[in-house]
Order: C-alpha cells, then sequence, then structure tokens
C-alpha cells in the first residue's frame, strides 16, 4: 500500500516522502497536504526519487501511462 | 511516483489553530486563546510571553508578535512562496546574514513556544486531512533528540 512518510520538525516544518506511488498518483495525495498545510503546491521544491525516473522510463517503453 | 518535498506551514485555519492551542494545553502550558481581536486577527498568548501573538488566519497566513528582541524583520512575505521580498523593508543584518532569526533572544517571549504551536498546527494539519480522504494515520512518538513527529499517512492504493 502506498504510504507518505512526514515528518513535522519541532518548528512545524514539515518534510514528505511519497512511498510505492505508481506513476503521478502521487502528485495529486501530495498536493491536498501541501494545500492542507497552507502553502501552494506549485511553489514547493520537489525532489523526485531515482525509481520515479525508472518507472516512467518503463511506462513509455511499454507506451503505458502513469 | 515517490518524492520528496519541505513545506513551511502557514496558520490560515482557526479551528486547526484551537487545536494546536488545545495540544499545548494538554501538556499542562498555559495558553491563552484564539481569540477574535477587533482587527479580525487571531490573538494567543504562549506561554511566560508578555504580549499575544497574532494570527492573520486568511491566504496570508502571517503572524506578528513583539517579544522584544534584538533581532527584526520588516520586510514583507510573497503570499505565494512565503519567503521575505528583499528590499521591502528593514531587517536585521544578523537576519539578513541567516545567523540568527528574527524575534531570538526575546525578553517578553521564548520562540520554542511559538515553534511548539506551529509544530502543532502542522501535525493538527496533517491528521485532519487524512481524515478528510479516509486514509489511515499512525503517530509515531517525538524523537527527543531531534523533536521530530513521524507520521504515517496509509493510502489505498
Amino acid at each position: 500500500m502506498p504510504e507518505l512518510k512526514i515528518q513535522v520538525g519541532p518548528a512545524g516544518e514539515v518534510k514528505i516522502d511519497g512511498v510505492g506511488f505508481v506513476g503521478k498518483s502521487c502528485d495529486s495525495v501530495v498536493d491536498a497536504f501541501v494545500r492542507a498545510l497552507g502553502r501552494d503546491p506549485s511553489s514547493v521544491v520537489r525532489d523526485y526519487k531515482p525509481e520515479y525516473a525508472q518507472l516512467d522510463e518503463q511506462l513509455n517503453a511499454s507506451g503505458g501511462a502513469g | 511516483m515517490s518524492q520528496t518535498l519541505v513545506v513551511a506551514t502557514k496558520i490560515k485555519d482557526v479551528s486547526l489553530l484551537q487545536k494546536a492551542c488545545d495540544a499545548m494545553r494538554s501538556r499542562n502550558l498555559i495558553v491563552v486563546g484564539p481569540q477574535l481581536e477587533s482587527d479580525g486577527k487571531q490573538s494567543v498568548t504562549l506561554p511566560q510571553w508578555h504580549r499575544p501573538c497574532l494570527f492573520s488566519c486568511d491566504e496570508a497566513g502571517e503572524v506578528s508578535f513583539d517579544n522584544y528582541s534584538d533581532y527584526y524583520d520588516n520586510r514583507q512575505i510573497d503570499p505565494r512562496t512565503g519567503q521575505r521580498i528583499a528590499g521591502s523593508g528593514d531587517v536585521h543584518p544578523m537576519v539578513a546574514a541567516g545567523k540568527v532569526r528574527a524575534g531570538e533572544g526575546g525578553r517578553w517571549g521564548d520562540l520554542a513556544y511559538l515553534d511548539m504551536l506551529q509544530n502543532e498546527y502542522s501535525i493538527a494539519s496533517v491528521m485532519q486531512q487524512a481524515a478528510a480522504q479516509g486514509y489511515h494515520v499512525t503517530r509515531g512518538d517525538m524523537t527527543q533528540q531531534s523533536g521530530l513527529v513521524e507520521l504515517t499517512v496509509h493510502v489505498p492504493g
């Protein structure tokens, strides 16, 4: 099951780590939490994990979409 | 897709601010508020603070306070990014250099309590959003050394 690992720091700063998502499904889930924290999702810097690029390549190769 | 991102929380929601205050009170800390002020802001007096912090609780999500600190920052905040706008106001050189935070060392209020309120607000925000989506959340204990609270949100695949 996909998970969000969320760390809330001592001053309220939040780190969100999406784990086990397929394709772009992570975006909408994470963005809802970013908005709930009062921020604009488009203004947040994201660090995509290497496995995302690998998965995208696999999807592209097989003609699938994420 | 898997990704990592870091978010600086803004306090926009009065009901979540109330929950954050309640969470602090559950730790036997004396917190007064939130109370609606005549200017529409919500005031919260934190433990050992002489004056209340004022929360706009609007789209800007700003907090203002005077804790009698030497370190000031009157630069405007970009509502989109939440970052201070260079040249838009006076700022203490040490704050501008990133060596101290604005409000650090305040004689009328310890920033640690404001941080604690922000921490509780963030937790309440995550819990509320997860509940709204029907997601199950597992909450870990606060790590004493780092002060981090870990929440795991289980998202149905």
